[in-house]
């Protein structure tokens, strides 16, 4: 009988899967919605913490923005410079300095300013460069003199943006050979 | 059974029904009439777990507890006729499966009769088969048939009718 050969077919077909050879049932993760709380919460939450943020932030010193304060150096000439600005100008004379000096005082952007002559230029050369120097360098670097190092304004800047100001209004002046921004 | 259950802890009305819980009754048998469609075990596990899946997620609209394990079934059926019709997509690309297990390739040993048969009911059209291996494997009734198939009751009976008579001339039976 047809039905009796089906009955069995299919019974001994199906007795081919038994349950400790299935794959259990996995629930399915919950779909995550989006629910309306959290679309106002979230921004809300952004919002506030900018907020936050941008009022406990400092205002930045120079102190916040790790390095020490801008410094630039104007270097005036020496006798027979081989400046471009110097040639026919000879050393820089007191008047030079005194310009330059007016100069920095008017300019807002310096915080302090020092004048550093040739003796002090040339023990800081001394003492900072020839020392860090090796063996090699320090027998070259000892060949420079007293009068070869150039006296030079030491200029504190209050902001790092005000370094191109001050240079653009120094490095014209009569008397000074160059500018150099960094300590 | 290992499988994770709802938590006890969910309210639900007392005449809803707990669909996970009918699927986990009755999951090695959803998945022995998803072998007898498709012909191998992979490809039915895949049918019931997603069947299970998207019942889970609309467990709650389900209310009628009557209907409940007819809804289960017909979920596995039509997760069954998907496949097929996949695999018989001609333009597609063919997916890669198992071997029915009725076929000499399949891993799976069945004696030389049984396979017959199974060849010859896989030839039927899909309602005839349906029907025929839910009457003849699940011993459901005609109502029950008819409503896992989501059809109407006569059809059921034309289509076991046709199908074993198909199957009678294949086999080479007189019914």
């Amino acid at each position: 009988m047809i039905d009796q050969r089906l009955r069995e077919a299919l019974s001994e077909a199906a007795q081919t899967a038994q349950l400790h050879s299935i794959q259990p049932l996995r629930v399915p993760s919950k779909r995550h919605r989006p629910r309306a709380v959290l679309l106002i919460a979230a921004p809300a939450a952004i919002a506030i913490g900018a907020f936050v943020l941008v009022r406990l932030t400092p205002p930045p010193t120079d102190a916040a923005m790790g390095g020490p304060p801008p410094r630039l150096s104007a270097f005036l000439c020496m006798e027979d410079d081989v400046f471009p600005r110097c040639k026919g100008h000879g050393e820089a004379t007191a008047d030079d300095r005194r310009g330059i000096e007016r100069v920095l005082k008017s300019l807002p952007q310096v915080a302090s300013f020092e004048f550093e002559d040739q003796e002090e230029a040339y023990r800081n050369f001394l003492s900072e460069i020839v020392a860090s120097a090796d063996t090699r360098q320090r027998e070259w670097l000892t060949s420079v003199r007293l009068g070869d190092v150039p006296a030079s304004f030491r200029v504190k800047v209050k902001s790092a943006d005000g370094l191109a100001a001050v240079t653009r209004a120094v490095e014209g002046l009569p008397g000074v050979s160059n500018v150099v921004t960094g300590p | 059974m290992e499988v994770e259950l709802l938590s006890h802890g969910e309210l639900r009305p007392r005449d809803w029904v707990d669909v996970a819980v009918l699927f986990a009754d009755h999951h090695l048998g959803l998945v022995r009439l998803a072998l007898l469609m498709v012909g191998d075990l992979p490809t039915a596990e895949d049918v019931v777990q997603d069947a299970f899946a998207r019942t889970h997620a609309g467990r709650r609209r389900l209310r009628d507890p009557d209907r409940a394990l007819a809804y289960v079934r017909s979920a596995v059926l039509n997760g069954c006729r998907s496949v097929l019709r996949r695999r018989s997509a001609a333009f597609r690309r063919p997916l890669p499966y198992e071997a029915p297990i009725w076929s000499a390739e399949s891993t799976v040993m069945l004696g030389e009769d049984r396979r017959e048969v199974l060849v010859a009911l896989s030839g039927l059209p899909r309602r005839q088969r349906e029907a025929i291996v839910l009457r003849y494997y699940f011993d459901l009734s005609h109502q029950e048939i008819a409503d896992a198939m989501g059809v109407g009751d006569s059809t059921v009976r034309s289509a076991i009718t046709r199908g074993l008579a198909a199957l009678g001339r294949q086999l080479g039976e007189d019914t």
